[in-house]
Formats: C-alpha cells, structure tokens, sequence
C-alpha cells in the first residue's frame, strides 16, 4: 500500500512538473493575447463598477421623487381651502358653489329680478341686525 | 444658525468626497488584485483548457471568457474565492464548447463529401508545431514536449470528471475543498475522481515516464 502511494506520488510530480513546463514555454503570441484578454476584462470589470456606481443611486432618487410628490399631493388640497377660507369670504363661496352645483335654482335666478332685490335687501337687513 | 448650517454643509460634503475616495482606492485595489490573479492562472488555464478540447483558439476563447464573466459577475467576492469560481467557469465554458463542436459534428456528418471532426484534429499536426518555444535547449524542449504529449494523451482518454479533477488537484495546486466548489461535488467524489485518474495515468504512462 505504501509502495502505491509513492508511485501515485511520484506519478503526480512527474505530471506536474511536464505541466509546468509546458506552461513556461508557451510561445509568444499566446502569452500576448492572453494577456489583451486579461486586460479587457479587467476593463470591464471597471466600467461595470462604475455603472453600478450609477445605478446604486436610481432607487433612492425613485424613492425620494415619490415622497416628495406624494407630500405635495397631501399637502395641496389642504393648503388650497385654508387659503379660500381664510379670506373672509368663504361663506359666500361655499354658497356660490353649492347655486351652481344646483342646476334648477340657477335657471331660476336667471330670470328673477325681483328675486335678486328680495335677496340684496335680506342681506341688508341681516347685516344691520347682526352689526 | 446659518453659519452652522454652512459648516454643516462643508462637513457633509467633506464627508462624502472622502467616501467616493475611499471606494475609489478601494476599487483601484482590487482591480490591481484582479489583474494579479488573472495573470497568476491564465497561462495555466489556458494549458488545461487546451488539454481538455485539444484546440489552441478554442482554449483561448474559454479562458477568455472565464476572464471576463469572473470579472463581471464574481469580482466583488472575496479573493479566496476566486481561484474556484474561476475554474468553475472555466470548466463551464469547457463544457459548453464542447457541446457545440458535438451539435456541429453531427449537423456536419449529414454533409456528403464532409468528415465531421471526430475530435482527432490535433493529430494532423505536425508534431514539430506542438514544440514549445522559448526553452534554452532545443534536447530538453523536445523531450519536454513528448513527455507532454503523452500527459496530454493519456489525460483525454480520462472521462470528463476524472480529468477535471486531475488538473485541479495536482495541475492547478488546488486543494481538496477548492476543488471540490469548483466541481460542485462534494469532497469525497474530488478524492474519488482523482485517486482513479491517478490510477489510469499510472498505467497509460508506465513506469518509465
């Protein structure tokens, strides 16, 4: 058994020292384009990392558009009735709003004078009561 | 409060110009690591790819793009890993190669008047071609080729596993465990594999050799 081992052993040596001179004595042209491949994917190993550089950045950017414009989305319409509202007239242009929601009462206030009168002087009066 | 902010400011950016720096030196580091192992394996892979599809330009363009795809995809690993993804990809492209010389030969073998490569190409050549170059006595470059042209002939008549784990146990200097990843088999099929193309090579080359 142990005779096997060494002649293994010696088999393998053997082996590996024809390899590696087979390996030393590789011609020239071989050796040069080996080398020009090391060299591209080396290269390419660089671009790669720049891009992935790049693109390590495209998520957070995603993520950050998207709250943003999710805020302002919250934030407008919230915004927009504080603004109405805070002008002094925003009775009147709930009031407003609702007549024309209401297609019936503005045809109707279309062709009624009097009905405009009847209105001018209930505010009038409101007014010098409340005041 | 807005002098604070600017200092801030400074600070942060500051603080993010030396982290592009550092993964600048970092990157500069492992290209230059990359570069050392590739150039420390190539000449060697090419050799064992050469011996396992006996063809000079298909070697090339397997170790190639063992270069390559390791450099692309497995770079960010650690070093250590290297040399068995390497030649894992290595024997992948092998195997690939090889698959599509045997789709050719047989698409080939339906042509009249066309012998489909029966994988004996290497044997037109003339023998004075094989010699290496670049050995300081033409003696000792012409018994170095014979003792490798008879390696090379008794390594092909292996089966595949046998051979792959031949070059890389005793070729390659791989251990047992590196070779074992770059085989995807386990450590017990590495010793297997390689005791039994100890065995053949023992016999095929005598005990001259």
């Amino acid at each position: 058994m142990e005779h096997d081992v060494d002649r293994h052993e010696r088999t393998s040596r053997r082996a590996r020292d024809v390899f590696d001179a087979s390996v030393e004595s590789l011609d020239d042209e071989v050796r040069s384009r080996l080398r020009g491949a090391r060299i591209a994917a080396v290269s390419s190993a660089e671009r790669r990392a720049s891009r992935s550089a790049w693109r390590a950045w495209v998520p957070a950017a995603a993520v950050a558009s998207a709250a943003i414009v999710a805020v302002l989305l919250w934030r407008s319409p919230e915004q927009l009735s504080t603004a109405t509202f805070a002008n002094g007239s925003g009775d009147g242009t709930v009031e407003a709003v609702e007549l024309l929601a209401d297609g019936d009462d503005l045809a109707m206030l279309e062709n009624d004078l009097e009905f405009y009168e009847w209105l001018d002087a209930t505010g009038l009066e409101a007014a010098g009561s409340t005041g | 409060m807005a002098g604070f902010a600017s200092l801030e400011a400074e600070r942060q950016s500051r603080a993010g110009a030396r982290v592009r720096h550092s993964g600048r030196e970092a990157w500069l580091e492992q290209s230059v690591e990359l570069n050392r192992f590739l150039a420390g394996v190539e000449r060697r892979a090419f050799r064992i790819a050469e011996v396992a599809l006996r063809d000079r330009e298909d070697a090339l363009d397997v170790v190639q793009v063992a270069m390559l795809r390791l450099a692309q995809n497995y770079v960010q690993r650690p070093s250590e890993e290297w040399q068995p993804l390497f030649y894992r990809i290595l024997y992948n492209a092998i195997n690939d190669c090889r698959r599509r010389r045997a789709v050719r030969n047989r698409l080939l073998g339906w042509l009249p008047g066309r012998r489909a490569d029966d994988e004996s190409g290497a044997e037109g050549e003339d023998p004075l071609a094989r010699v290496p170059d670049g050995a300081p006595d033409p003696a000792l470059r012409l018994m170095a080729g014979e003792a490798m042209e008879r390696l090379e002939r008794a390594l092909q008549s292996l089966p595949a596993r046998q051979q792959q784990a031949f070059a890389l146990r005793c070729l390659e200097g791989m251990d047992v465990a590196s070779t074992a990843a770059a085989m995807r088999c386990s450590e017990g099929s590495v010793k297997t594999h390689y005791f039994r193309a100890l065995q053949v090579l023992r016999e095929r080359l005598g005990e001259v050799w």
